[in-house]
């Protein structure tokens, strides 16, 4: 049998699943952002920068700003939270809207990267609930992986029987059969069919296998296999399967042992020495290795050797005195509170150098308990940083609002405002006059209501001149004659000049009422600016209120968080010394007893 | 059988069988040893944080539009953001904005950035106040173009601000006509 990996989606859920509703959008929205808003989300959603990212989302909708992502923009917020960890909050947009939605084969794909979201989170009961939402339109390509991750959620929940009568059911293609076929294996071995697993684990075993991927699958049957073997007394079947496991993979260490442990079932121990030997320039920290330490005497003592059971307890005495001072060294500083120090200076990675725990650190690293209570340090501190670089703001915020009302109470001049009221007031009543006799101008038709300042010049002295003229006269008449001309030119000129005044007047009347909302805009300033700060010095005081508020909260958790980790990481140490304890008393007692036997010979030659 | 006898001097068969078996029981306990109690405080942790994030988040949300109203009012708004549309000709580096002849931004972009950029996210440059009337921006970006070269290329618009926010989004393409990276300038109104 020759297998390659199956082709996985290769991305997280919660990406996958933002990814999914993207395309899946109703909008059917080109890759380019039609929001800005949006497109400032997805940069920091990309970056997997969470806070800013749901941050902004939030903001837009608040804002009404997404135009053209608001329907899918729920949903992705849905998708950030679940990024975020924040479960809860994201099942319940999920619920509302994915019920609703109008394609079923969204609706699947949802849960389904709901369902892989909660297990990857060590949900497996949740994960369980949301693959039960998933219906018959799951898209093929998926459809194995459901099966796959149905099964080990029902492994988690140490519900085997169900999971060996799931992958029964359903036989998986190409690669995902490889995985299928695994966890069948276990899932019949732990619901009590061990030979209908042996025979599925002991095929796997013997697969022939493409990339590193499937190697270490093949190594874990193998493992699996000759633990369930060696524990039905199957010890040359034991070794057979541990023969297979790869000596430079993970699961190397835990095999030789296992092998040892076979051969001297059978009585073996010359067998026996070659693993347990090979243990020997192992990672000290294994448990497998510190165990060999002790195993190897063992047979040496079987094999009639006691010198070299002798040498062989010394050096385990010794190693074992040397870790169990380590490991109090370690629990002693961990006590000592500077865990989560130690932690943050590695950026949350457990990598601390020579620090005298960093050693077991790394180990606890990949315990999953550990690992996310490390996470949830890291959270914390997150928002700690956010809410202190918010406490600074605030303080800013107050000192810019007061500089702004202190600008604001020193460029406002209450005499100089009232002086341009009263001219902008004269001007509108100049304006009104002029309104009028224009309008008086073109009813009575007064054509010398609009004459120019010549013509008015010429009429003062008509009229100058025919107070002293006889009116009988030929001056009189020549003055009348006179007075005609200038009617007659200032009735000819009349329409143009009423329509002049009259578009005159229109100007002068937009720039009056644009000088007066200008004004008005000026005194609503004035009568605003005032409420405006005190409006914000409001929200900015009870922001720093809140900010406190919840800063305390967050370090009540983060205190309770490096407690619990702390007790974590006292437990595996304390874990670990207890082990190395009994190994070391168990190699004690073995070297008095073969230096008793070793003494008993010299006396008995 | 405690562990303790578990490598004595037994060197019966079954004793030998049942020393085995106590060394895989000892073995397989030791993945879960001390944890299950402490693994149930660590699932009620992780309420009370998603509880402090979900609560956190929401002040955020708060202190960010207080930010936004307080420093740049609606009114006098200008806001400058970058986005790319495919990229093949123009590796990213840098961009530098100046409004007016005064520089308000510059900004070396990560790799995880860029990617972002790539993937459809847009990076808000800058965000200032401007007042209403003629400006001019001019963006000038840095990266590797075509062939890996060294490239330098600069854009400007003259805009007018009005009474509003104005939002300028320097836009990244490609030329498939020229084979030349394109740079040019949106204009988005905020009202």
């Amino acid at each position: 049998m020759r297998m390659r990996a199956p082709q996985k989606t290769g991305m997280s859920a919660t990406l996958a699943l933002v990814a999914l509703l993207q395309v899946a959008g109703t909008s059917a929205a080109p890759p380019a952002a039609q929001d800005l808003a949006w497109g400032e989300a997805l940069y920091y959603f990309y970056q997997q920068d969470y806070i800013p990212a749901i941050t902004r989302l939030q903001v837009a909708r608040t804002r009404q700003e997404l135009a053209y992502h608001d329907q899918e923009s729920e949903l992705v917020l849905g998708g950030l939270m679940l990024g975020y960890g924040m479960h809860r909050r994201a099942e319940t947009v999920f619920q509302a809207l994915l019920d609703s939605h109008p394609r079923p084969s969204v609706r699947d794909q949802a849960w389904y990267f709901l369902a892989q979201a909660r297990f990857q989170r060590g949900l497996s009961e949740e994960a369980l609930a949301a693959l039960a939402r998933v219906g018959d339109d799951l898209p093929g390509r998926l459809e194995p992986e459901r099966i796959d991750l149905e099964a080990r959620a029902l492994l988690a929940v140490d519900r085997p029987a169900q999971a060996a009568e799931l992958l029964t059911d359903h036989e998986l293609p190409g690669g995902w059969r490889f995985y299928g076929d695994y966890n069948l294996g276990i899932s019949l071995t732990r619901a009590g069919s061990e030979s209908e697993g042996d025979a599925i684990l002991d095929s796997l075993g013997r697969a022939t296998v493409t990339g590193a991927e499937l190697a270490s699958l093949r190594d874990r049957a193998n493992l699996a296999l000759g633990y369930a073997r060696l524990s039905r007394e199957d010890a040359a079947g034991a070794r057979q399967a541990f023969d297979r496991v790869r000596l430079n993979g993970p699961f190397s260490n835990r095999a030789l042992l296992g092998a040892g442990w076979a051969d001297s079932t059978r009585g073996d121990f010359a067998a026996a020495l070659g693993p347990w030997a090979e243990l020997g320039g192992r990672d000290p920290l294994d448990a497998a290795v510190q165990e060999s330490l002790i195993a190897l005497p063992y047979a040496y003592v079987q094999l009639g050797t006691p010198g070299r059971a002798v040498d062989g307890y010394e050096q385990a005495v010794t190693g074992y005195e040397h870790e169990l001072d380590r490991l109090q060294l370690a629990m002693e500083t961990v006590s000592g509170g500077s865990l989560a120090t130690s932690l943050r200076a590695s950026e949350y990675q457990g990598n601390v150098g020579d620090a005298a725990f960093g050693r077991y650190l790394y180990a606890l690293m990949a315990r999953d308990v550990f690992r996310q209570s490390v996470n949830g340090l890291r959270d914390l501190d997150e928002l700690d940083a956010l809410l202190a670089g918010w406490q600074d703001s605030a303080e800013a915020f107050t000192a810019m609002l007061q500089a702004r009302r202190d600008r604001f109470g020193s460029s406002r001049n209450p005499v100089m405002a009232a002086v341009d009221h009263q001219r902008l007031e004269e001007l509108e009543g100049r304006y009104a006059g002029l309104s009028d006799q224009t309008a008086a101008a073109r009813v009575n038709r007064d054509v010398l209501a609009l004459a120019d300042s010549h013509e008015r010049q010429l009429l003062a002295r008509i009229d100058a001149l025919e107070s002293v003229a006889d009116p009988s006269g030929a001056e009189a008449a020549r003055l009348h004659r006179l007075r005609g001309v200038i009617y007659w030119n200032a009735n000819a000129a009349f329409p143009a000049r009423l329509r002049t005044a009259e578009k005159s007047l229109r100007i002068t009347e937009e720039s009056l009422l644009a000088a007066r909302q200008k004004m008005q805009r000026i005194e609503t300033a004035d009568a605003e600016a005032p409420r405006s700060f005190d409006e914000f010095e409001d929200r900015i005081s009870s922001a720093t209120d809140q900010i406190a508020a919840m800063r305390a909260r967050v370090a009540r958790a983060t205190e309770r968080q490096a407690g619990l980790l702390e007790q974590l990481a006292i437990g595996e140490l304390q874990a670990r010394h207890d082990r190395v304890s009994a190994y070391l008393t168990q190699a004690r007692f073995a070297l008095a007893a073969s230096y008793d036997r070793a003494t008993l010979a010299e006396v008995g030659q | 059988m405690s562990s303790a006898a578990r490598y004595s001097s037994c060197t019966s068969p079954a004793g030998i069988k049942r020393s085995a078996r106590a060394a895989l029981v000892s073995l397989a306990l030791l993945a879960i040893v001390a944890m299950p109690t402490l693994a149930a405080e660590q699932i009620d942790m992780d309420a009370e944080v998603r509880d402090l994030k979900a609560d956190v988040l929401d002040l955020n949300r708060e202190l960010f539009l207080l930010e936004e109203e307080l420093l740049f009012p609606a009114n006098t708004q200008v806001a400058v953001y970058l986005s790319m549309d495919t990229g093949n000709f123009f590796q990213l580096d840098s961009v530098q904005v100046t409004i007016d002849d005064r520089d308000v931004a510059k900004y070396l972009y990560t790799e995880r950035e860029v990617e972002a950029l790539h993937r459809g996210g847009v990076h808000r440059v800058f965000m200032g106040n401007l007042k209403a009337g003629d400006h001019e921006m001019v963006a000038v970006f840095t990266g590797r173009g075509p062939h890996g070269r060294d490239y330098r290329r600069a854009t400007a618009l003259s805009f007018e601000k009005a009474l509003g926010a104005r939002f300028l989004e320097l836009v990244i393409s490609d030329s498939d006509a020229s084979l030349q990276p394109d740079f040019r300038v949106q204009e988005w109104n905020g009202d």
